[in-house]
């Protein structure tokens, strides 16, 4: 009778950190296309011819959608970086080795992933921190208030960062995404359909293919 | 191939988020810019309109009677007696509100201001039952809560 395997529980514990980071960045992602593609809430004296107007939910439903996915995200990525700080260090104490000489410059493919890793980071760093802004201080998300300070920058200052950070982000996490999509692929398919260890294959072997990505 | 519609995709992907981040920023620098009066609306296309100049002073002050057919803490929404539907809204409302106006659905109101374009911006409003009136503009069109949270 053949053995079954799945993956090992760190494997699964990872996968279930960025399953969770996924689901919130798609959703904060889609609501916060919503506020991309119609900015503007009220009458507007007529001027709106959005106004009232509802997808799927109201406008207000969308920002609740929004503002808690986006909250869902900053938490499952204060785990998710934690979780690969091993590749972070190792990557800080490359490059800083490759300045002063010490080791050979990385590939292209490294140097890209990591320049797409230091995106996503500053963006996703920027989109938390004035996200968190417009959920303690939430009329700072209406027009109306542009241009008062509650603090270091006006409102309209906040709304900017947070929509062109949230921009690059996405389009940064798709890459990230992509690159990573054989690991995604293969774990999540190996955690749904338990896969038969052939002659010769051990758990070993399977947790070290899946961790090669 | 597969490579190619994958690419295809994510620049598509990524063409609708700048549209959509430069519409949104667009539409705040016009509401940015509104309380100034100079307005930059991006579906106007007054070019005779000049930097600085405002443009009540150019149109003509009517005043029409109406009632208050709705009431929030963000709108006020009037309907003229000649079927119009104004609203006063967001901080033109807070400003009125923290002024002391104090209005009831069904309320009779004069209301005061001009036309621009097709919109009716209120410069005052007078509660026709308790006699309360608020400037909500000066006499050029700059509205008074400018500058004020």
């Amino acid at each position: 009778m053949p053995n079954k395997y799945t993956v090992s529980k760190h494997t699964r514990q990872n996968w279930l950190i960025d399953a969770g980071l996924l689901i919130s960045a798609v959703i904060a992602s889609l609501s916060g296309i919503y506020f991309l593609l119609f900015p503007n809430a009220g009458y507007q004296g007529g001027r709106n011819p959005f106004y009232d107007l509802v997808i799927l939910f109201t406008r207000h439903t969308w920002g609740d959608i929004h503002a808690w996915s986006g909250l869902t995200m900053v938490a499952a990525a204060a785990i998710h970086i934690p979780w690969h700080w091993h590749w972070i260090a190792s990557m800080a104490k490359k490059i800083a080795a490759v300045i002063s000489g010490k080791a050979a410059p990385m590939n292209r493919r490294g140097r890209f992933n990591l320049y797409l890793n230091l995106t996503v980071g500053a963006s996703f760093l920027l989109t938390a921190i004035s996200g968190i802004y417009f959920w303690l201080v939430p009329e700072a998300a209406h027009g109306s208030s542009a241009s008062v300070t509650a603090f270091l920058f006006t409102n309209l200052t906040w709304d900017l960062i947070h929509t062109w950070s949230g921009i690059l982000l996405i389009a940064a996490a798709v890459l990230h995404f992509a690159i990573h999509w054989k690991w995604v692929t293969k774990i999540t398919r190996s955690i749904f359909t338990p896969q038969n260890l052939s002659a010769g294959q051990t758990k070993r072997s399977i947790n070290t293919e899946s961790q090669a990505r | 191939m597969k490579k190619f519609i994958l690419w295809s995709l994510y620049l598509a992907i990524v063409t609708l988020l700048l549209a959509g981040g430069i519409n949104r920023t667009a539409s705040r620098f016009g509401e940015r810019f509104d309380f100034l009066f100079f307005a930059v609306e991006p579906t106007n296309h007054d070019s005779d309109r000049i930097p600085g100049e405002t443009q009540a002073n150019k149109q003509e002050m009517i005043s029409q009677q109406g009632s208050v057919i709705g009431l929030s803490a963000r709108t006020a929404t009037i309907e003229l007696i000649s079927g119009q539907i104004v609203l006063i809204e967001r901080r033109p409302w807070r400003y009125a509100l923290e002024s002391g106006l104090d209005l009831q659905v069904g309320d009779p109101v004069l209301i005061a201001g001009f036309f621009e374009g097709e919109v009716f911006e209120v410069t005052q409003i007078t509660s026709l039952s308790s006699g309360q009136s608020i400037p909500l503009r000066d006499a050029s069109g700059h509205p008074f809560w400018s500058g004020t949270e």
